[in-house]
């Protein structure tokens, strides 16, 4: 396709861009030169250098002359544009439909008011609601609003809401990987309210807050990362007030500031169990990634009907799509319910357990598909992912 | 078969804007054209009247009439160029999405090499989808929904939209705005006069589709007439426009020439011409034949992108209980309901998914087995690990050796 695109970019560029903006400018200048000839026939008229016949004759004709010229670059133009036209039309297509749409339009307005309220146009969201005729979702919109609150205060630069937030949580997000994510966050919060009593040149706060909350974080945790970083902070304070000119200036940027709102909204929404992209988006754009595929399976069905054996594949999507464990048994190539589990064998190798009734034999053994090893049926184990 | 970009469904997104482009090309040299004939026809008039008794300064005050109106035809003109401007920035602006959307490397490998149109898996590369960022994907969904709102009828919510993210040049929210008044003139004022003009303006393309738009609104207008008591004018009227479709529409005809004899007897039979049901109708015809002639399309494609996404997500887990996700759209309520006609989907291969941290256990990060029978991914088992060497399992809270611990083999 990329192709495609720089062709209708040339053709619009060179072709059409190009001739509209000229014809533009020359329908005017010819309505400038009509007009100049039009006042200067007067003085000659005034002056007796032409008869009224002749002049009028002569600016009826240079007027026939501009019609038919602003004609022609008109034309010109129109030819331009349905080159474009041909192009488009020849390589583009509209999407068609998997099947009629027999979802309720009610439920629909629902999602799209959830995803412009999680993307935290309110007023918006607002709007909508009253356009459509729907009620808030109370239950929804309290869910998010204790992040949304802190996420405004961040931008605003103020760490305290968010801070506030997490440490109440930290009692109860005590597993993995729950705790460790936020451990981060409290930490990178803290990192940048030092920075702020910094930029501020409140040296002593920033000493005194140092010790107060970050170092303690470094003995809680495993991790190394925080003990180098402490380092850097403590440095810093020898440039208190004029960070600006400090070698650690790249730690002023904005950047910091929307890494730690990304990893609060993240954690925060992790903890809570809502959702972190809209549903919307998310089903949207796994939708784009199926899309050719879909489109091709389509238009096959369509030409050669249902006969034709097609069937719908799923690509393998990336990691963001992946919500839990999927086990696609290699036997009888159907996924895993709770129906119909996947069994371990002693050999260390998976199978669905219709699998393995089929592949038992009537001594109750049977032989692992992978690896030549025969086990007893008892043997297995039903696994959990 | 090789993986195309989804660019190749943005037909709409190129074409509607090159109508537009034309459409408005054409009126403005209409437009000229009158004017430049006007200018011709008061030459001549001067001409003749110069003639007989040529008097210069009467030429010259007549000349002067000549150049205001050319001053104003240059005043048109600008404000064409301006607008004339604005869509071609609008259209630059389009392909730059498009570049935007078209991923920097092509598909790297073709899977499933098929050649007969009538062969099975239409397997595809991914990949190239992905390597999108999240603000170009961000614009693309945010497009969508400003056409999905317009179509619906939520304009102040598409307006809104549009303006806080800046996608004027992106969406086609003007073939909406122009239609408003139509609309309203249909419903409010009970006027077909707007809406006919629409007609006459588009008649090329309504007749390749072989509309009746055009009969309907002059039968409302018929019907407007016995309403108002004009019988002659009415029957002129149809001998005029409706006569023409005699051999379709029959039916239609024979009723609405009884109403009109019998009016005054307000038959019931006919009252169904007069209800307001009809101007509704004639509001969602006029809609669907917009639709196509702008090139927009008759469906709504945030509809198809989410029939695809669910096609995409719809894995029998989401279904139970045991198996929620919050980021999963299938877990949610209104998605099942959405997807309850579609089918499940059913993969090729198994992904693995620790639940512990919910990373894909891969050869980087294998899964293991404990005693129970659950399986978790290396790293997290190894966080979780003790300083004794025992694991204590997050679902169950038996604790185990390491050493029980044993690679899973899923292919």
């Amino acid at each position: 396709m990329a192709a495609v695109v720089a062709e209708c970019e040339t053709c619009f560029t060179e072709g059409v861009s190009k001739k509209q903006k000229h014809s533009v400018k020359r329908q005017i200048e010819i309505i400038d030169e009509l007009i100049a000839s039009f006042t200067a026939t007067k003085a000659s008229l005034r002056e007796k250098k032409e008869t009224v016949d002749e002049a009028l004759h002569r600016l009826q004709a240079e007027t026939k002359k501009g019609q038919d010229e602003s004609t022609q670059l008109h034309k010109d133009c129109q030819a331009e544009t349905a080159n474009l036209s041909k192009v488009v039309d020849a390589n583009f297509q509209t999407l068609s439909p998997y099947m009629e749409w027999e979802g309720d339009e009610k439920t629909l307005d629902t999602v799209v008011a959830h995803h412009l309220f999680q993307q935290g146009d309110l007023d918006i969201y607002n709007a909508f609601l009253e356009e459509s005729g729907q009620a808030a979702s109370q239950e929804f919109t309290d869910a998010f609003s204790e992040i949304f609150n802190c996420l405004e205060s961040l931008h605003n630069k103020d760490t305290g809401p968010a801070l506030t937030w997490c440490t109440e949580h930290q009692k109860t997000l005590t597993q993995l990987p729950h705790s460790e994510n936020l451990t981060s966050v409290i930490f990178q919060l803290h990192k940048l309210h030092f920075l702020t009593l910094l930029q501020q040149g409140q040296r002593n706060n920033a000493v005194a807050y140092i010790k107060t909350h970050i170092t303690p974080l470094c003995t809680q945790s495993k991790s190394v990362v925080y003990r180098s970083e402490i380092g850097s902070l403590s440095s810093c304070l020898l440039w208190s007030g004029r960070m600006e000119t400090s070698p650690y200036r790249h730690l002023l940027t904005d950047d910091l500031w929307s890494t730690a709102c990304t990893s609060f909204r993240l954690v925060a929404c992790a903890a809570l169990q809502v959702p972190k992209d809209s549903h919307l988006s998310v089903c949207v754009k796994a939708g784009y990634l199926l899309l050719p595929t879909l489109m091709k399976y389509l238009s096959i069905r369509h030409k050669f009907g249902t006969a034709s054996g097609a069937e719908l594949q799923m690509p393998d999507f990336g990691s963001e799509f992946q919500f839990r464990s999927t086990f696609v048994c290699p036997v009888i190539q159907q996924i895993s319910t709770s129906n119909n589990p996947p069994m371990l064998l002693p050999c260390y190798h998976v199978i669905s357990r219709s699998a393995l009734q089929s592949l038992m034999r009537s001594n109750h053994r049977l032989k692992c598909p992978y690896c030549p090893t025969e086990c007893l049926a008892e043997k297995c184990k039903q696994l959990h992912l | 078969m090789a993986g195309k970009a989804s660019v190749e469904f943005e037909f709409p997104f190129c074409k509607v804007p090159i109508e537009t482009f034309v459409k408005s090309n054409r009126t403005v040299q209409k437009n000229l054209d009158k004017d430049y004939t006007v200018v011709n026809n008061a030459m001549n008039t001067l001409i003749d009247r110069e003639k007989a008794n040529p008097d210069v300064e009467k030429t010259c005050n007549s000349l002067d009439k000549i150049i205001t109106k050319l001053r104003g035809v240059k005043r048109k003109l600008q404000e064409a160029e301006a607008e004339s401007d604005t869509q071609l920035e609008h259209f630059h602006k389009r392909i730059e999405h498009l570049w935007q959307l078209l991923p920097a490397d092509q598909p790297a490998t073709e899977q499933a090499p098929t050649s007969s149109a009538s062969s099975t898996s239409c397997a595809v590369v991914v990949g190239s989808e992905e390597r999108i960022s999240a603000t170009v994907h961000q614009t693309r969904i945010q497009r969508q929904l400003v056409d999905y709102l317009l179509r619906r009828g939520y304009s102040k919510t598409a307006d809104t939209l549009t303006k806080r993210y800046n996608l004027q040049a992106l969406v086609d929210i003007a073939v909406f705005h122009s239609a408003q008044p139509i609309i309203d003139s249909l419903l409010r004022k009970h006027s077909c006069t707007e809406a006919l003009q629409w007609c006459k303006e588009n008649q090329v393309r309504l007749k390749k589709n072989k509309s009746m738009l055009e009969f309907h609104l002059r039968l409302q207008e018929f019907i407007s007439m016995i309403q108002k008591k004009e019988k002659f004018k009415a029957l002129e009227y149809c001998q005029k426009y409706l006569s023409g479709q005699a051999a379709t529409q029959l039916g239609i005809l024979k009723s609405s020439l009884s109403a009109l004899v019998l009016y005054s007897f307000h038959p019931p039979q006919y009252q169904f011409l007069f209800d307001h049901q009809r101007w509704e109708d004639l509001v969602e015809e006029f809609k669907k034949e917009l639709l196509v002639v702008s090139q927009l399309g008759p469906n709504i494609p945030l509809h198809m992108l989410l029939q695809s996404g669910m096609l995409a997500l719809n894995a029998p887990q989401a279904y139970e209980s045991g198996e929620f996700n919050p980021n999963d759209p299938m877990c949610s309520q209104e998605f099942q309901q959405l997807a309850e006609d579609l089918p499940k989907a059913n993969r090729k291969n198994s992904t693995l998914v620790c639940r512990v941290s919910g990373e894909v256990m891969d050869g980087d990060n294998p899964p293991l087995v404990l005693p129970n029978g659950r399986v978790y991914s290396t790293q997290s088992l190894k966080k979780l690990r003790d300083v004794d060497g025992t694991v204590c399992c997050p679902a169950t809270n038996d604790r185990y050796h390491w050493s029980q611990l044993h690679k899973v083999y899923v292919m």
